[in-house]
């Protein structure tokens, strides 16, 4: 069964191209798979703003949570220390500093996992033969079977047009 | 096509390369036999950490008093090796968070390999705290639980503080080493078999290369490097809280946490030079830990240094222009009494020889700077002795001083985890690439394809 | 009237027929079921323990009752109230004024199960006894006795075996105080001193420990040592704890001091002549004093020639001193030593020193612990016989035994009923009456004496001089030797030099010098390397190797050596030669500095600076508002100026609180439990001492920084330590500027009652010494000064019984209750009848480094002296 086509670009601006092309072209089903993070991607295949949101509010969370834990545990049984007050806020400040930092790493990092979809048991690109190339120093276009306007020639034709070694992706 | 200007920092990759030749470079570590001092040095890790367990079982069975604590001091080598673990591990931190902000291209050949080094000798630091207590099987208890006893830990004690920030930062630096080896993985999950293969492909999640999950990654990443820049500065201040607070005359200095910070940058980077001279030799890394990576870790070490060498000056002048008794007795306590040799030879070594790194003469020279990154971590050893024991030995009634002698559990516990740190530093990088592969090929395209 | 619900022995067996075989069971019953089931658990300890099976009527279960006896120490009685805790004496407090820390620490020879040897078979040993009297002379030693009965014992054996030979053998003996007053008056007697009336007392080598009085004195000088003052001054030949005291002090050989007392008398004119010399101006103004109503103490090792002098002298001042008869029948001298090694035929029941037994036809060993010895009997210890002795005072007082002899052994009266073949008379009505009541069977009686005229005449030679003159003088912790087997008394600090576990050739500094050995001692010092130079010490004929420990205040020539471990039998103090034999040894001290420097930790102030300084009003500083304040607020005030520096009071804490004795390494390496420190200075004023334990900080820096708040503070102001939430961070300890808190590095309480093994401390009747009312503590937690949180509570407990307040000065510490000078009180801050008011109004109040702001609810008094006008730019001596 065929799962797709793979692309393969040697360099950043072909593959920034290439989607262009694809997009205009009207692929919507398909990936692009680099070797490190490209310039300008977004611009094509739409950013994400999501994530500094979502620090903040993890952060806000964070906040929440050392002060409550302190004064809660302050108040839930009460007794003098040193002769300082019960709600020596003070004597707060690291804890909730490092519980802030610490639900954010932690929320930021299952967030991330969670909308890029890790972890992820098996991918069809990966099938591909030559696929640790794009883990090396080309950039990868993987063209679903699936997608509405896919032609197993005509698709194949318009990617080694844009510039790519082009392999098929099939389930052996 | 007209000549570019090179990119001002296209000396970064020295020698003639292609993204191919690289990556083979750079995962030679992993896939190629370890060289033989590779083998030496696993061999005197294990062996002392098989020590080290040992050290352990004594300290659990027959207990403290195998120790050479004492009253009044009751803090000994514990503290001291605790502080100074904690203080190499802020250079991986360092160099991974505060330089991604700075866009310090740099760093990309460094973070790898002293992250990892954050790793091991913040789990070597946190042994201490757990194994000093009198009672260390209720270790737990510093925890927030409901318990049968309705109590909870008291919150206004830095020892409280202290265990946040180190599972913070143990958490922060472990995330951020992860999340940077998942490219890495996932290469690695493609170019091996076996029982490699299954352990990377669990590792790297599943990761694609999926260009938008780069773009999300990449804004993490630059997150957590900023959420890492506080965290950094933070533990080493709370660490110095913990003396800071207490009234003990060396400690009650509200110089302590920058004093410090700048002590753990310090050392942290004398430990990643101490690491990487030989890493670089053994290794043949020259291309891409070039002299001009050593050339800014030594001027790093050298600023932070000479912020150490400031705070050792201004607290002679504040123990003399406080006019405390017990401050100056201290303080004279430290340059003259039983241990005056300890404090001079941390003079020499953090004030004096540290001075050397002005001269690109010897800077340059590698085997003096593989000596003074030794001599300095010696140096921030005997910082924290003088600051730890010497201080207790001498408060304030002269009644009570006391001297303290290590016994050889103190020596074991300490030697042990020098051997679970190259231990496990060196499975580490015959396991995980210590250079990051995917952001050295990354910075070599901006390099070459600027 | 008892309620009924049916018939009751119907009820009982149809209830409890199964489980209670032996029939109905009762009240009491069940009580003794419980006992039962209690000596199951652990069947060594409480079978004996606890003897009786069936409750006599007044032991209220977890109940404490008190009793009174006499416990001698050398033959003295010390009249003592017992605590007893369900049969365990437990506590042991001082009767009347003071006494010595032996009785208290008696307390760890009674359950030691050390004492425990083979069973005794006292039948036997006294059908052997008897034989070997019937082979021919046979030597029974005796140590001082004061006791009528057993001197009427020992008469009527002695006339039913005239082979009974008997000795009375004491290493440290008070015959040149008889012998003195025989000299100066013609008659032996006994004097008793009443330092409290005397406006001005001269101490003649004089330490607390050396003389059956000696704490008695301190707390009759304590009482003076507040204004309005007496003066002290010390000529001595070593540094003593009363001499640290003195406003004055003139450091002499042993023959200086005899001849300074010489001067003295001739100076006051009861013997013709005049003064050698007048000390530096010393004498002449020590004269002047003296004339205002003095007192001379004289030690009791000075030559009965020195003591007829000093006699003569006092009589002459017109000084508070009576004379009773001697309260031994026989004077115990130490020359009954050199009797026994010569005997054929020897039952050794002395104390001290041990004679050699070899070569003997018959040799018998009575002692409280087994000896190696063809026959080694147990004797009992003072809490498990009854008796009668006399008091410092010649009082004579009855002791009753508290417990069932827990080895088998027999008091000294009982062993020569038993060879009589006698039984001992049960406790007459007047003694129960004298022990119900707290009071003496009998006083002294006085007697009248007069200095003989001549006395100049019969004055035998003084003490001659020599370059070195050693005197073998009682050790502090072990007396004569008898108490080696007492750890609490081994751990306990020698004043002054601060050793434990050791005694050691005290030297002055000079000598030491002289030696060349000082350069290495301090740097030694410095390092805290315990290891000191042995000497080969000559004297008297007899050679004893000791550590040498150089220490402030001893005269040039002059060095002590402590009778445990250098006894002679031919007297206390000789010409003597040491030399360096190139060996080592480790000396441990609880402190290694003993300078101030500029630290105020010990105020000291002249009695007229006392006076007009203005108490303390400056409010302590605090950013945070008050905690609210519960009933009381403890607190406690240490009087600087009456604290000796003894250590009863760390003794008495150790002994309450169930404080482990850690063994000498442990303290070497800095880790001794005693929650009282005794801290000792050399300052220019004299030797200082401050007891430092936990101070209860208002503001406490420890409670702050534990992460697991094992340590807070409660609304009467006690800083609480909560053994069981304690993970032994130890961070509490590191911030406590007194240093007043222990740590438990390994299990100590366990090894302690197991007598070094911890896995046996259940099996050990030494558990049975530890106080129910406190916990022993475990590894691993840190412990402190509690204010004896255990007797405010049961003083609570007690008061809400009975429905009324705690009243004024009802609750009383351990350490405040032994104290001989009465220098330690607690109280409570909202009393206002409390004298601690008045002490936190005095000037000399003030707050140890009160610069931390801790508002410590312990605070001190300063340490007044009281020097004459006339000496105060004289240095006569360190």
């Amino acid at each position: 069964m065929l799962y797709g086509l793979m692309a393969y670009f040697d360099s950043a601006e072909r593959l920034l191209e290439a989607l262009r092309v694809l997009k205009g072209r009207g692929y919507r089903h398909l990936e692009a798979l680099t070797p490190n993070p490209v310039e300008g991607i977004e611009e094509v295949l739409g950013g994400d703003g999501r994530i500094p949101w979502i620090a903040f509010g993890l952060g806000v969370l964070g906040v929440g949570l050392g002060l409550f834990l302190q004064i809660y545990t302050t108040l839930d049984y009460p007794h003098n220390a040193g002769g300082k007050p019960l709600l020596g806020w003070p004597a707060f400040i690291p804890v909730t500093f490092e519980l802030t930092i610490l639900t954010i790493t932690v929320g930021i990092f299952l967030f991330l996992l969670y909308i890029n979809g890790l972890p992820l048991a098996a991918h069809p690109a990966v099938r591909a033969k030559e696929y640790v190339r794009v883990l090396l120093d080309e950039y990868g276009v993987f063209v679903y079977a699936t997608d509405p306007r896919f032609d197993l020639e005509s698709t194949k034709a318009l990617l080694r047009e844009l510039g790519a070694e082009v392999e098929e992706v099939r389930r052996d | 096509m007209a000549r570019r200007e090179p990119h001002p920092d296209h000396d970064l990759i020295q020698g003639e390369w292609t993204e191919k030749a690289l990556v083979e470079k750079l995962l030679e570590p992993v896939e190629k036999p370890a060289p033989r001092p590779w083998r030496v040095v696993v061999a005197v890790g294990a062996a002392l950490t098989l020590a080290w367990l040992y050290g352990l079982f004594v300290t659990f069975v027959r207990g403290l008093g195998t120790w050479g604590i004492n009253q009044p001091v009751a803090w000994g080598f514990d503290i001291v090796h605790f502080v100074w673990w904690i203080g190499i591990g802020h250079a991986g931190t360092l160099i991974s968070a505060i330089l991604v902000l700075m866009r310090q291209n740099w760093r990309d050949s460094l973070n790898r390999v002293t992250e990892a080094m954050t790793l091991f000798a913040v789990l070597a630091a946190a042994t201490y705290p757990l194994i000093h207590m009198g009672r260390p099987q209720l270790f737990y208890w510093v925890m927030p639980y409901p318990t049968h006893m309705a109590l909870w830990p008291q919150y206004k004690s830095p020892l409280s503080w202290d265990v946040l920030a180190i599972m913070t930062y143990l958490t922060i630096s472990t995330l951020f080493l992860y999340l940077g080896l998942i490219p890495d993985l996932a290469l690695l999950r493609e170019r091996s078999r076996g029982w490699r293969r299954k352990l990377y492909g669990w590792l790297s999640l599943g990761w694609t290369g999926n260009a938008v999950h780069w773009q999300r990654y990449r804004a993490v990443y630059v997150l957590l490097a900023g959420l890492a820049t506080p965290v950094v500065i933070s533990v080493h201040s709370v660490v110095s809280m913990d003396f800071a607070y207490g009234l003990v005359p060396g400690w009650h200095l509200t110089v302590f946490p920058p004093f410090f910070a700048a002590g753990a940058i310090y050392s942290g980077f004398a430990m990643a030079l101490t690491l990487i001279i030989p890493l670089r030799k053994w290794y043949r890394l020259e291309g891409v830990i070039t002299e001009r990576h050593l050339d800014w870790m030594a001027k790093v070490t050298l600023a932070s240094g000479l912020g150490v060498a400031y705070i050792y000056l201004l607290e002679i002048f504040i123990a003399w222009y406080a006019g405390e008794p017990a401050e100056w007795a201290q303080q004279l306590w430290r340059m003259t009494g039983p241990y005056a040799p300890y404090y001079w030879a941390m003079m020499l070594i953090n004030v004096v020889l540290l001075q050397t790194l002005w001269f690109p003469r010897f800077r340059k020279n590698l085997t003096w700077l593989f000596i003074f990154s030794i001599l300095a971590n010696v140096g921030m050893w005997l910082e924290r002795f003088v600051i730890v024991i010497i201080s207790l030995s001498h408060d304030f009634l002269p009644g009570n001083f006391q001297l303290y002698y290590p016994t050889w559990v103190d020596w074991t516990l300490f030697l042990g985890t020098i051997g679970f740190f190259l231990f496990g530093l060196s499975l580490f990088i015959r396991l995980f690439p210590p250079i990051a592969v995917a952001e050295m090929v990354h910075l070599f395209h901006r390099l070459r394809k600027h | 009237m008892k309620q009924q619900r049916g018939n009751p022995e119907a009820l009982e067996k149809d209830l409890f027929g199964e489980e209670f075989p032996f029939g109905p069971v009762s009240r009491r019953g069940v009580l003794a079921m419980g006992l039962l089931t209690l000596a199951a658990c652990t069947p060594n300890v409480r079978r004996k323990g606890v003897p009786y099976v069936r409750q006599p009527e007044w032991v209220v279960e977890g109940g404490q009752a008190e009793f009174i006896t006499a416990l001698p120490h050398a033959g003295f009685a010390e009249a003592v109230r017992v605590k007893v805790y369900q049969e365990r004496p437990l506590f042991v407090a001082p009767l009347e004024a003071a006494m010595s820390p032996y009785p208290l620490a008696s307390l760890y020879a009674l359950y030691d199960p050390a004492r425990k040897g083979k069973a005794p078979n006292w039948e036997a040993f006294f059908a052997v006894w008897r034989q070997a009297l019937g082979e021919g002379e046979t030597l029974l030693v005796l140590p001082r006795t004061t006791s009528p009965r057993l001197e009427d014992l020992v008469k009527r054996a002695q006339k039913r075996y005239p082979n009974l030979r008997v000795a009375r053998f004491e290493a440290w003996t008070l015959e040149s105080v008889y012998l003195g007053a025989e000299l100066a008056f013609g008659q032996k007697a006994w004097p008793i001193y009443a330092p409290e009336k005397a406006e001005t007392v001269l101490l003649l080598d004089v330490e607390v420990h050396e003389h059956p009085a000696g704490y008695l004195w301190w707390e009759a000088l304590s009482r003076r040592r507040v204004p309005p003052m007496n003066r002290i001054y010390a000529v001595e030949s070593a540094p003593t704890l009363l001499g640290s005291m003195a406003d004055h002090r003139l450091a002499l050989k042993p023959s200086g001091v005899e001849g300074f007392l010489l001067a003295l008398a001739q100076a006051l004119g009861v013997v013709p002549g005049a003064p050698a010399s007048d000390y530096g101006g010393f004498l002449p103004a020590l004269v002047e004093d003296l004339q205002r109503g003095g007192l001379v103490l004289p030690g009791v090792h000075l030559t009965p020639a020195a003591q007829a002098l000093a006699q003569a002298v006092n009589l002459a001042l017109k000084a508070p001193v009576r004379y009773v008869e001697p309260p031994e029948a026989e004077v115990a001298s130490p020359r009954a030593f050199l009797e026994a090694e010569g005997a054929e035929r020897l039952v050794w029941a002395a104390e001290g020193p041990l004679p050699a037994l070899q070569g003997k036809a018959f040799a018998a060993l009575l002692s409280l612990y087994p000896k190696e010895a063809p026959w080694s009997l147990p004797l009992a210890h003072p809490l498990e016989a009854s008796g009668t002795h006399r008091d410092a005072q010649g009082r004579l007082w009855p002791a009753q035994a508290l417990i069932q002899p827990l080895w088998g052994g027999k008091s000294l009266e009982e062993v020569l009923a038993g060879l009589l073949g006698e039984e001992l008379p049960a406790l007459s009505p007047e003694e129960k009456r004298a022990l119900a009541e707290g009071r003496p069977l009998a006083e002294a009686e006085e007697m009248l004496v007069a200095v003989r005229p001549g006395l100049e005449g019969r004055l035998l030679p003084l003490r001659a001089e020599a370059p070195l003159e050693l005197t073998l003088r009682p050790d502090f912790s072990l007396f004569d030797g008898r108490y080696r087997e007492n750890p609490y008394l081994q751990e306990l600090p020698r004043p002054l030099s601060r050793l434990v576990w050791d005694g050691a050739l005290l030297l002055g500094e000079e000598d030491t010098e002289a030696l060349g050995l000082l350069g290495d001692i301090r740097a030694r010092e410095r390092k805290a390397d315990p290891k000191r130079p042995l000497l080969r010490v000559k004297a008297g004929g007899k050679e004893a190797l000791l550590p040498l420990w150089p220490l402030p205040g001893l005269p040039k020539g002059g060095a002590v050596a402590p009778l445990s471990h250098f006894f002679h039998p031919e007297g206390a103090a000789f010409p003597a030669e040491v030399a360096p034999t190139g060996r080592d040894y480790p000396l441990v001290s609880t402190q290694y500095h003993g300078y101030l420097g500029e630290v105020e930790a010990v105020k000291v102030m002249e009695e007229a600076q006392a006076l007009e300084a203005e108490p303390e009003k400056e409010k302590p500083i605090s950013f945070y508002p008050p905690w609210p304040q519960g009933e009381h607020a403890w607190a406690m005030t240490v009087d600087l100026s009456r604290c000796l520096g003894c250590g009863l009071c760390t003794l008495a804490c150790q002994v309450e609180n169930n404080i482990p004795v850690v063994g000498k390494e442990e303290v070497a390496k800095g880790r001794e439990m005693h929650w009282i420190r005794i801290d000792r200075y050399f300052a220019e004023e004299g030797v200082v001492h401050q007891p430092v334990m936990c101070q209860h900080c208002e503001k406490a820096p420890c409670e702050a920084v534990c992460p697991v708040a094992a340590t807070e503070h409660s609304s009467e102001g006690l800083n609480l330590m909560v053994y069981n939430r304690c993970v032994g961070t130890k961070y509490c300890s590191a911030n406590c500027p007194y240093k007043a808190r222990r740590f438990n590095f390994f299990p100590y309480g366990e090894a302690f009652v197991g007598k070094g093994d911890p896995r046996r401390a259940k099996e050990s009747p030494l558990a049975l010494l530890m106080n129910p009312e406190v916990t022993v503590r475990s590894r691993g937690v840190m412990e402190k000064c509690t204010y004896c949180v255990q007797r405010i509570e049961t003083t609570r407990a007690q008061a809400a019984q009975e429905g009324r307040k705690i009243r004024t000065g009802e609750v009383v510490t351990a350490c405040q209750e032994v104290c001989p000078g009465k220098a330690i009180h607690f109280g409570d801050l909202l009393d206002p009848e409390d004298p601690i008011q008045a002490h936190r109004k005095e000037g000399r109040h003030y707050a140890l480094l009160e610069e931390a702001n801790t508002w410590p609810r312990t605070t001190y008094l300063a340490h007044l002296k009281n020097p004459n006008p006339k000496l105060k730019e004289g240095k006569h001596g360190a």
